[in-house]
């Protein structure tokens, strides 16, 4: 690790976590821990469990940064997110849990954190790709994928019938995925 | 690997759900057999996802990805279990420590309810103003040792402000900065609502607001902790103050019907002074 991307990292809780400062993760604990426990006991998780997120989150962070490129702006909020989509990712697992397929519920802690690491960069590299497109774009998607009906999104953006909106979100998913393929990231 | 536009129609048309069962039956086929387009199919689905915010896209065939193992790896490697393993202890610390200070937070407001008590009890006898009755509490008001609220203090400043401003006599002041910290801790889960409630409805009744002063109590009857049957005592105090023998040795009768009830050997004896 360089210090070079120490010194990026502005952020002193992202520091002391690189630099394994045993004060300030704990004050990371004491500030951030709650929220998270928050978030998790409201979707049906336990405190064991939140407990079992935040911690792989703070090591998600620092492999990330160490290893694999990441760069954070605002460390709580990234945290946050973390800890967020671990948990959703969870949830997923369960799902599926249910239904009995035992591809994903079989899978060990490095496994599973090796996954989601990959899922979440992913999932970074499309957003950072989707706020590339026009507003335009971006809303139609933005419905589209949360399942509003063809019938509301021609009604909410003017279109005239339901096929020009499908052409329209045609293209536009088009185009963020010609963006997501020409990035080096995506392989 | 590029894809015509037939491909994305067909693509799109798969993951809405707009296939019949041959056309479905024929693309499952066909994703089975070209894995560059089962590829393309998971990045449409996890576009999605990535989007919208709700739920997760899970990556099949985690075995024969290459990165998911290689990250595998480093975390199962020394330098990192290690690290996991001091984050960890410094959790366990964390967490030990939560514990015991919400053990220290139940501990202050049993302290200082009985404190509330306390002072509605000397409150009672020197303001009430039935002069018999004020004789006879002396006898309950033999508490020598009031516990420190500088405990209290170092905690909570503002619930430390109120109890000043109670011992002050101004009630009005406590009774804001009271109902004000409970509604703040409401939901919380913190603990605090009966140390709360019972200096609140203390206050209550150092303005002569009886009604007040009961549905306060009433709460803290409510409150399901081992305060709740305080509030029994603290309404005795109420209708002994308002010079309501009857209701009072009620609510005694309601200490006595079970011996770990607050005060249950006072109940007893008071009941037996006021018969």
């Amino acid at each position: 690790m360089t210090d070079y991307k120490l010194e990026q990292s502005e952020d002193r809780f992202v520091y002391a976590l690189l630099k394994n400062d045993s004060v300030v993760i704990s004050e990371i604990y004491k500030r951030f821990f709650p929220k998270a426990l928050h978030f998790i006991l409201q979707n049906h998780g336990t405190h064991a469990q939140a407990k079992d997120i935040f911690q792989e989150s703070l090591l998600y962070i620092i492999i990330g940064i160490r290893e694999r490129n990441l760069k954070i702006n605002n460390f709580e909020a990234y945290l946050f997110t973390i800890c967020k989509n671990m948990w959703r990712r969870e949830i997923e697992k369960q799902k599926k849990r249910v239904i009995k397929d035992g591809l994903h519920t079989l899978e060990d802690k490095e496994t599973n954190f090796a996954s989601f690491m990959v899922e979440q960069e992913h999932l970074e590299l499309y957003r950072e790709k989707f706020n590339l497109l026009s507003d335009n774009c971006k809303q139609i998607l933005s419905l589209f994928f949360n399942d509003v009906p063809y019938e509301d999104i021609i009604r909410e953006l003017s279109y005239a019938t339901i096929n020009t909106a499908r052409q329209r979100i045609f293209k536009c998913k088009s185009k963020l995925i010609k963006l997501i393929k020409s990035d080096t990231k995506f392989n | 690997m590029d894809f015509d536009n037939i491909i994305y129609e067909q693509i799109e048309a798969f993951i809405a759900g707009r296939m019949s069962e041959d056309e479905k039956n024929q693309f499952e086929e066909k994703i089975l057999a070209d894995n560059d387009l089962r590829k393309e199919v998971d990045l449409h689905r996890s576009l999605k996802y990535a989007i919208n915010d709700k739920e997760w896209f899970l990556t099949e065939n985690v075995k024969d990805n290459d990165e998911v193992n290689s990250i595998k790896k480093m975390r199962r490697s020394k330098e990192y279990a290690d690290i996991e393993s001091k984050i960890q202890k410094i959790g366990d610390q964390y967490f030990e420590n939560e514990v015991k200070s919400k053990k220290n937070r139940k501990w202050i407001y049993y302290v200082s309810a009985s404190v509330a008590a306390i002072f509605i009890v000397f409150f009672i006898n020197y303001y009430s103003v039935d002069q018999s009755t004020s004789s006879l509490y002396a006898q309950y008001s033999n508490w020598k040792d009031l516990p420190s609220l500088t405990v209290q203090s170092d905690s909570e400043n503002i619930l430390a402000k109120g109890e000043h401003l109670f011992f002050e006599k101004k009630y009005a002041q406590a009774i804001v900065i009271f109902s004000t910290a409970l509604e703040e801790s409401s939901g919380q889960g913190q603990g605090f609502e009966p140390y709360i409630l019972s200096y609140l409805g203390a206050a209550y009744l150092g303005l002569n607001d009886y009604e007040k002063a009961l549905l306060t109590f009433d709460e803290l009857s409510n409150s399901d902790t081992v305060d709740s049957s305080k509030a029994y005592w603290y309404k005795t105090m109420v209708y002994l103050k308002h010079d309501d023998i009857q209701k009072a040795k009620n609510m005694l009768n309601l200490i006595l019907k079970n011996e770990r009830n607050f005060n249950f050997q006072q109940a007893k004896e008071l009941l037996e002074e006021l018969d």
